[in-house]
């Protein structure tokens, strides 16, 4: 009877540790990979997390294509020229993390083309393309044609704090703009608001 | 000496079935999409593989609805309500499928997290960023910090 009740034991043991996690071998040894938009990454309080950029790419994205405004534009698809957007929170962070899902969705709409040579003097995406094109424009190629974007996108990111005793409440708020520059006037305001509360960060959500 | 020996086995049994089964269902990922990814309607008829854990309990898929958007792009928005009478917290990510069943790699492809309070439904919408997508699926599961 107690040999059977041991091996019984073993064999549950056994099944409840073959349905733990693997852990490798060595101590602390316990780096890996992570998908793509995986909800195991960290979520840090004081900082905007990789799935914090996508999601708000991607809320802002259907916003945008939603409203309609993109389609307003004479000639489709119409040349959108992205400017500036305002890093305004504590952490550094470059801007594109936001902008280059967001371009990649565009573009893929077919409802915009994105200039990558239009913009102020330093500022443009891509300033050999630019240069290749003035000389060639000033050779007299007739291959070089100069569209003028219709709409330009900008915007700022902001970053709020409050505290009641020890939770911490982080908001940030991912503001964009697109301005039709015949008329000079904003069309679309895009507003994504990602918000996190808790005393420390965690690993995953 | 034996009931006792018995009594603390069974204990032992139950404790470790219990978290077994509880450890199996960590993780598991529910989906819903179109039962027919061609159907074009504006409320086509759901296929749902089941919720993860005690989100089967809760959450119930009330309707998808789908139309266009700006000319050609599918527009779907899926509403769920929650049966129980607790507050359920859960993570959700949207799949889109083009015409030949391929997954479309966009910012859609992103866990994000929803909570919906007892009673209440809420709406997840969203818009496809390709012309020639047809068919999506909803996978949902339940949040890790709750």
């Amino acid at each position: 009877m107690n040999r059977l009740l041991l091996s019984l034991s073993l064999i549950l043991t056994f099944f409840f540790f073959s349905c733990g996690e693997r852990k490798p071998v060595g101590r602390a040894a316990d780096a890996r990979y992570l998908e793509d938009g995986s909800n195991k990454g960290l979520v840090n309080l004081d900082k905007i997390n990789a799935q914090d950029f996508s999601r708000a790419a991607n809320q802002l994205v259907t916003d945008l294509l939603a409203s309609g405004s993109l389609a307003e534009a004479p000639l489709q698809p119409a040349i959108l020229h992205i400017g500036e957007i305002r890093n305004d929170t504590q952490a550094y962070f470059d801007t594109d993390l936001l902008l280059q899902g967001m371009k990649r969705d565009l573009l893929a709409s077919k409802r915009v083309r994105i200039s990558t040579t239009a913009g102020p003097e330093g500022k443009i995406a891509d300033s050999y393309a630019d240069t290749v094109r003035k000389e060639l424009g000033a050779d007299g190629d007739k291959q070089i044609n100069r569209p003028r974007p219709y709409f330009s996108l900008s915007g700022k990111i902001i970053e709020e704090t409050s505290r009641v005793e020890k939770v911490t409440q982080k908001d940030f708020y991912f503001l964009l703009t697109l301005t039709e520059l015949n008329g000079g006037t904003g069309v679309w305001f895009g507003r994504e608001l990602i918000t996190k509360q808790g005393s420390r960060g965690a690993i995953g959500f | 000496m034996k009931t006792k020996i018995q009594k603390s086995f069974c204990t032992l049994f139950f404790s470790l079935l219990f978290i077994l089964s509880a450890c199996s269902q960590k993780g598991k990922v529910g989906t819903v999409g179109k039962a027919d990814p061609r159907d074009k309607s504006a409320e086509p008829e759901l296929k749902k593989v089941e919720f993860g854990g005690e989100l089967e309990k809760a959450l119930e898929v009330v309707r998808i609805t789908q139309g266009k958007a700006d000319g050609n792009l599918l527009r779907m928005q899926v509403e769920i309500k929650n049966y129980s009478s607790k507050e359920v917290q859960f993570t959700h990510k949207l799949e889109w499928l083009d015409d030949e069943g391929f997954l479309v790699k966009d910012t859609s492809l992103v866990w994000k997290a929803l909570m919906i309070r007892p009673g209440e439904s809420k709406m997840i919408e969203s818009i496809a960023t390709r012309p020639g997508v047809s068919a999506f699926r909803l996978k949902i599961q339940p949040a890790k910090n709750p």
